[in-house]
């Protein structure tokens, strides 16, 4: 990748959450909405929110949630551009869990209980699918014999033909990160929860932005890497992460909330074996 | 392990109406919780002093939204006693029919609510898409949706006409297919189980030692039911009341979803056996000595006393909501479930807190 490449990655890479996640957001609100016999906001509708969010006065519990808002979303930011720049899926990963720590960091400082509940929540899910991340980049590792993104794509045949078990471990991340149903334990999209906000309770305006805004990087990374299990054909790509996500919607429409005791238990026992299976099953051919 | 206390309303998303509950937790179990009301006194009780018996009629109707003609049929039901007037019998038959269009369209609300409560969206918009149909044969039938005021002293005050009849038959069967069809996820879908199985357990012991009503009472295996009196004209059409034993959230749930659909069958019943003949008799004179009334609404007995001495206003009206009977659950079913039951255990008992205010 020459330098201007690279810069031109970093471009997209940075602008990718406002401007992509923002949109797959807004088309899973209509597409929810539409589930749900409801019309749907308009598609730019989580745009309208997030600049309203700018234009609130500013308002912290304390700075350290201030400090903690703008390192997810710095945190976040930089995991998607790291993405595209197809650098170290391991360090892509380490990034984004420290940006999700300090999302759980800023909750864990107010006092507030829906707060605290949330950010143990929260914590639980990361223990939840990090492990099972881990899993899926080992056996890309394994596959492709590198951590590197590039390699991924220098692979001559789609990962999903090898890893079929790891992209159904990922697809489980994914609901978890989304906040969907039956995972939308820590902190859910509309608030019509036993912990209200939860994790986000006491985040508002500009903070409150940003945190959505890294949502919206998350959203992209997430599916970006479900992208990188048919790197051979875009149009390929571009199928594979929209039925991901019609999938996601949908689970998430056919589904009541479960607790994390369920998560934690089915999660890791679901993950693991499937995980585990798969590897075999690699290493075996 | 170190406790949380964690205020839980009186304004919070899950809760329909303003109740506050102080939940005590030890990590995300509930050691003890305690209900406050209080949130929306509105003193109707006390109109009674200033409204004659008639115009207590209106105010009756507004201690509920949802199960209004109830309240109102309970109310002129007891008066009609002290009074010694007969209501005719076609009236005590349309009487039937709009008290079970209000269960099915309060039960049709809260199954939503309790969908939205385990975090079912869909399923909650699904259940208020029927209800509609529900508010449509009111509104088409006495020019308000919600709040019918069809009930006044001596009969009712609104007629169904034959084409009404027709039109009212086939909405119900649309009703009836689209509740049948959300049957198979309501009632097993592996989540909404996981969510309601064993959650919120009462026995037929502890229920009935409660003090417990309606299906909060019937989904622990108690089949008592004030339609089993035969006020109005439950006397004269089939009626066995809907019971499950579990009684757990599932079960009570269940008991709902089974009588809606019995409450169309009701309404058929009633339509088919309507007689011809006047709405109503004229209430001469007032009211004199004490009754005690009682009608089965939607989330258990409502009981009426009304003490009258001969003048227009009424000496004392007291009015004891089926939720002010059944919030005693709440503090036997809470402790030892976890924070994320809350809102599923709270939702299981139909709260309506207007009506517990007035």
């Amino acid at each position: 990748m020459t330098t201007s490449q690279g810069i031109i990655m970093i471009l997209a890479g940075l602008a990718s959450g406002p401007l992509l996640g923002g949109l797959i957001a807004g088309l899973d609100r209509i597409l929810t909405a539409r589930f749900q016999s409801r019309i749907g906001p308009p598609l730019l509708q989580p745009f309208y929110d997030v600049i309203k969010l700018f234009g609130k006065e500013k308002m912290v519990v304390n700075v350290w949630q201030a400090f903690c808002a703008n390192a997810y979303m710095t945190a976040a930011s930089i995991s998607v551009v790291l993405f595209f720049l197809r650098s170290d899926l391991l360090l892509i990963l380490f990034i984004q869990a420290v940006g999700a720590v300090f999302l759980v960091v800023g909750a864990f400082s107010s006092t507030s209980p829906y707060s605290q509940a949330g950010a143990h929540r929260e914590l639980l899910q990361i223990l939840c699918y990090e492990p099972l991340l881990i899993f899926v980049v080992v056996g890309i590792y394994l596959l492709t014999g590198s951590f590197k993104i590039e390699s991924v794509y220098a692979w001559n045949q789609p990962v999903l033909l090898k890893l079929p078990f790891m992209f159904v471990v990922l697809s489980f991340v994914l609901t978890i990160k989304l906040r969907k149903s039956p995972f939308d334990l820590s902190t859910s999209h509309h608030a019509h929860q036993e912990l209200v906000k939860g994790l986000l309770t006491d985040y508002s305006g500009s903070f409150l932005a940003l945190t959505e805004i890294a949502h919206w990087y998350e959203t992209v990374l997430v599916l970006g890497l479900c992208s990188l299990f048919w790197t051979t054909n875009p149009v390929g790509a571009i199928l594979l992460v929209g039925l991901t996500y019609f999938l996601e919607i949908w689970i998430d429409n056919v589904s009541a909330r479960l607790n994390w005791r369920w998560m934690l238990g089915y999660g890791w026992a679901m993950g693991v074996s499937l995980s585990l299976v798969n590897l075999v099953w690699l290493y075996a051919r | 392990m170190s406790k949380t206390i964690i205020p839980f309303g009186p304004q919070h998303p899950v809760l329909p109406e303003p109740v506050h509950l102080k939940l005590t937790l030890e990590d995300e179990v509930i050691t003890e919780a305690i209900p406050a009301f209080g949130f929306v006194h509105r003193g109707l009780e006390k109109l009674a002093e200033i409204r004659d018996f008639h115009q207590m009629i209106y105010v009756v109707e507004r201690i509920c939204g949802i199960c209004s003609m109830i309240h109102a049929m309970c109310y002129c039901q007891g008066i009609e006693e002290l009074m010694g007037i007969e209501v005719p019998p076609r009236a005590r038959f349309l009487r039937v029919i709009w008290s079970e269009l209000h269960r099915i369209h309060s039960h049709l609300l809260w199954l939503g609510l309790f969908a939205d409560s385990f975090g079912f969206e869909s399923l909650f918009m699904q259940c208020w898409k029927i209800r509609e149909k529900i508010l449509d044969i009111d509104e088409a039938t006495t020019g308000n949706r919600i709040i019918i005021s069809v009930c006044v002293i001596g009969g009712m005050r609104k007629d169904i006409s034959p084409e009404h009849v027709n039109w009212i038959l086939s909405e119900l069967k649309d009703v009836e297919r689209e509740i049948k069809r959300l049957e198979t996820t309501i009632m097993t879908d592996y989540t909404v189980m996981k969510r309601t199985v064993g959650k919120g357990v009462l026995t037929g012991k502890q229920a009935y030692e409660l003090g417990l009503v309606g299906p909060t009472l019937r989904a622990s295996g108690i089949a008592q039911d004030m339609r089993m009196l035969g006020y109005a004209a439950f006397n004269e059409i089939n009626f066995e009341p809907v019971v499950e034993t579990d009684g757990d959230c599932y079960a009570r749930c269940k008991v709902r979803f089974r009588e809606t659909l019995q409450s169309i069958d009701l309404i058929r019943q009633a339509i088919a056996k309507l007689p011809e003949g006047e709405l109503a008799v004229k209430a001469k004179g007032r009211p004199e000595g004490e009754v005690i009334s009682r009608v089965e609404q939607p989330r258990g007995e409502v009981f009426y006393y009304i003490k009258a001495n001969g003048k227009k206003n009424l000496e004392r009206l007291r009015v004891r909501t089926p939720t002010f009977a059944n919030v005693p659950a709440l503090l036997a079913m809470l402790p030892g479930m976890w924070l994320s039951d809350v809102p599923v255990i709270v939702l299981s008992i139909d709260p309506c807190i207007s009506c517990t205010e007035r």
